[in-house]
């Protein structure tokens, strides 16, 4: 055989390799890209929202997700919050990264020690009403075996009350629980959901626990979010309580609390260097909610961090492994979890050994230095910092027979123009010492409102008109803020906006100078 | 961001579309999918796959009004990619996954048999322009002509490209005549 044929058969074979694995990856990819075409942000493109988990078990086994690292153009300004109704969870889905914010306690943590070549990437105020990926509030509580030296390593049953909007169904087979409808899911060990007025209740047995156990434990659950103690196995006591931000996803249920936090992250500064990331979590949390990060984590163990009870475990699962994490309670209050990807286990708890309580404005002088070294500047925070002392209803009005109203509010660090409609809300803030940007947008769409709808703030003078192919500009009426230059907006789109349409949302100020534009999806479905 | 030989990246106001330009709405559902599956070539990382198809695509709504004129608006996606693929640390994946938990996201991967998967890795161990090329002739069964058209380079230069990278990644992969997968 001649050189060249054989180099056609060894062509062949890597051809042969190459399409099969082209359609491998075709497939996997899937569903990323159907969720990235609504989930994120949806920009561009129809809306095809991916179910988030609305019960308790495992995540899907690939392609969860991830946070959306859209640039900091962002970072200070206002930034869109669109409401998706996925399966019956309401999550309030960020257009862009969270906001970075000054305020905040003086008891939060910076680090101070850290490995060589690492250095502060960001700092980002999430909850509380700020721009968080897919908040759901909520408790949950866990019953274990009292009598075990760590409970948390046998058989546990753990009952989740999440405020999720009810409707779409949580999914399996249809039973009934205490005269109720109820589903059993026996996907990863087992779990019974059902529907309340308002929200949703899951009680769910770790593995090992079998069906009739949780089948008992949910009869006894109807006044959640605890289990009756007759409906408990023989010597099942509590372990654990918190709110659901206590669990830090991690592939578990996926729940996220609302209490307003900070989050921290140190990285490998040398691109070329060590590949590695550290984030500092600090928010307000309860010494029973430490170890209820345990029911998301498979590997992990009671530890002790800054001479206080902690839980320390693993995540990692992809390559390049390890994970590590750590959680613990300060003295404070802030229930503080230290997360890494590509440093080891002892690296991490060095780092959280270290975290020292921050110097005034440290935090914010870092937040600064992220801005700095981000990309473009956000759009104009002109004009003093808005004084609000109590909600402010800005204007009320009645579509489809329901009715909506437009508020300011100020929440963590945020003050916030929030549209209340249908038994939920969207909104869309901007750091409460910073002066109002000139045009703050949000929207929401979602099953359980009849209709995408635009809203936001601008200042006085300004006109706002939105565009939506096919239909005529829509011209939203503008509501004065009391007592402020300030202008609300309220529109809803009309009925048969094409999905995946887009529109946009265009401000000009008084001297007819755009100062404001919004491009935005209409939802399909 | 390195967007050295990028498209035209002007974000001034929209422009509307030419007649006949696709609606951009079928353009993204339909491209969304290969653009990931080529940033994922590329980078090894999901998030960041995920990121760059974003980006591209934004950066074609931005210019809808002239690349949606465009023979194949698909190829000027791609060729984002490939110019910010190159230059995307897998450090930002990293730091997605340090923080992602509490987004209750958990690690985002993709899954594929090891056949499957040491084969991409071997693509992104080639040098860039090769693994471009070989992503592209692969993922999707372009032409020389199209995979040119996304490099920005001649025809005779992917197929060397092409020529090459399969050669270096039959010897990374061990396959000799003989083989069956």
């Amino acid at each position: 055989m001649t050189p060249e044929a054989h180099d056609e058969a060894v062509l062949a074979l890597v051809d042969e390799r190459g399409r099969a694995a082209a359609a491998a990856l075709l497939t996997a990819v899937e569903p990323a890209a159907r969720r990235d075409g609504g989930s994120r942000a949806g920009r561009v493109g129809p809306s095809h929202p991916d179910a988030r988990p609305g019960r308790p078990g495992p995540a899907a086994g690939h392609a969860t997700g991830t946070q959306r690292r859209r640039g900091r153009r962002v970072v200070l300004a206002a930034a869109v919050v669109i409401v998706v109704v996925v399966g019956g969870v309401i999550a309030l889905t960020g257009g862009d990264e969270p906001s970075t914010v000054a305020g905040g306690t003086a008891d939060e943590l910076v680090a101070g020690w850290l490995p060589e070549g690492m250095a502060a990437s960001s700092a980002q105020r999430v909850g509380g009403g700020a721009i968080l990926p897919d908040q759901v509030g909520g408790m949950v509580v866990v019953y274990g075996d009292g009598a075990a030296a760590d409970p948390w390593a046998g058989p546990t049953l753990s009952v989740v009350s999440a405020d999720v909007a009810p409707g779409g169904g949580p999914g399996g087979e249809r039973i009934t629980v205490s005269g109720h409808d109820a589903f059993v899911d026996e996907a990863n060990g087992v779990s019974v959901s059902w529907d309340t007025g308002d929200g949703r209740i899951a009680v769910r047995g770790s593995v090992g626990v079998d069906r009739a156990t949780v089948v008992a434990a949910a009869e006894g659950a109807a006044g959640a979010p605890t289990i009756a103690p007759t409906a408990l196995p023989p010597g099942f006591v509590e372990i654990g309580r918190g709110t659901l931000d206590a669990m830090m996803g991690g592939g578990g249920p996926g729940y996220l609390g609302r209490g307003a936090g900070l989050v921290l992250t140190y990285v490998a500064g040398d691109p070329s260097g060590p590949d590695a990331a550290v984030s500092v979590f600090q928010r307000p949390g309860a010494e029973d909610a430490v170890d209820l990060v345990r029911l998301t984590s498979a590997s992990t163990r009671p530890g002790e961090v800054r001479g206080r009870a902690a839980v320390v475990g693993d995540t990692g699962s992809g390559p390049g492994a390890p994970e590590p994490f750590v959680q613990w309670r300060e003295p404070s209050g802030l229930l503080t979890t230290v997360s890494g990807a590509g440093v080891d286990e002892a690296t991490l708890l060095r780092i959280a050994e270290g975290l020292r309580p921050a110097q005034p404005g440290e935090i914010e002088g870092l937040a600064v230095r992220t801005e700095d070294a981000g990309a473009s500047s956000p759009s104009g925070t002109d004009g003093s910092a808005l004084a609000l002392t109590s909600e402010v209803v800005v204007g009320t009005g009645v579509h489809d027979g329901a009715e909506w109203r437009l508020l300011l509010t100020e929440r963590g660090g945020l003050q916030q123009v929030e549209l209340s409609y249908r038994g939920s809300a969207a909104s869309t803030g901007w750091p409460a010492d910073r002066g109002v940007p000139p045009f703050v947008h949000g929207t929401s769409t979602g099953a359980t409102w009849s209709a995408p709808v635009a809203f936001g703030l601008v200042h006085a003078g300004s006109r706002v008109t939105i565009d939506l192919p096919e239909f005529d500009t829509i011209v939203p009426q503008l509501l004065p803020v009391e007592d402020e230059d300030l202008l609300g907006f309220v529109a809803f789109l009309p009925p048969g906006a094409p999905g995946g349409a887009t529109y946009t949302v265009v401000v000009t100020d008084a001297t007819g100078t755009e100062v404001g534009r919004e491009v935005q999806p209409v939802p399909v479905g | 961001m390195d967007t050295a030989g990028e498209p035209v990246l002007d974000p001034g106001p929209e422009a509307p579309p030419p007649a006949g330009a696709p609606w951009f709405g079928d353009f993204a559902r339909a491209e969304r999918r290969s653009l990931v599956a080529f940033a994922w070539s590329l980078t090894g990382d999901l998030g960041a796959a995920e990121d760059l198809a974003q980006e591209a695509l934004e950066a074609a709504w931005r210019q809808w009004g002239r690349v949606g004129g465009y023979d194949r608006p698909g190829t000027w996606a791609r060729r984002v990619v490939a110019n910010r693929a190159a230059g995307r640390s897998r450090r930002s994946g990293r730091e997605r996954r340090a923080n992602g938990r509490w987004f209750g996201r958990g690690d985002a991967v993709v899954t594929l048999d090891p056949p499957d998967d040491e084969f991409w890795t071997a693509v992104r161990g080639l040098p860039a322009r090769q693994a471009q090329a070989v992503a592209l002739h692969y993922l999707e069964d372009r032409s020389v002509a199209d995979i040119a058209a996304v490099l920005g380079c001649a025809e005779a230069t992917v197929r060397v490209h092409l020529h090459r990278g399969r050669l270096a990644l039959a010897r990374t992969l061990g396959l000799t005549e003989g083989d069956e997968r």
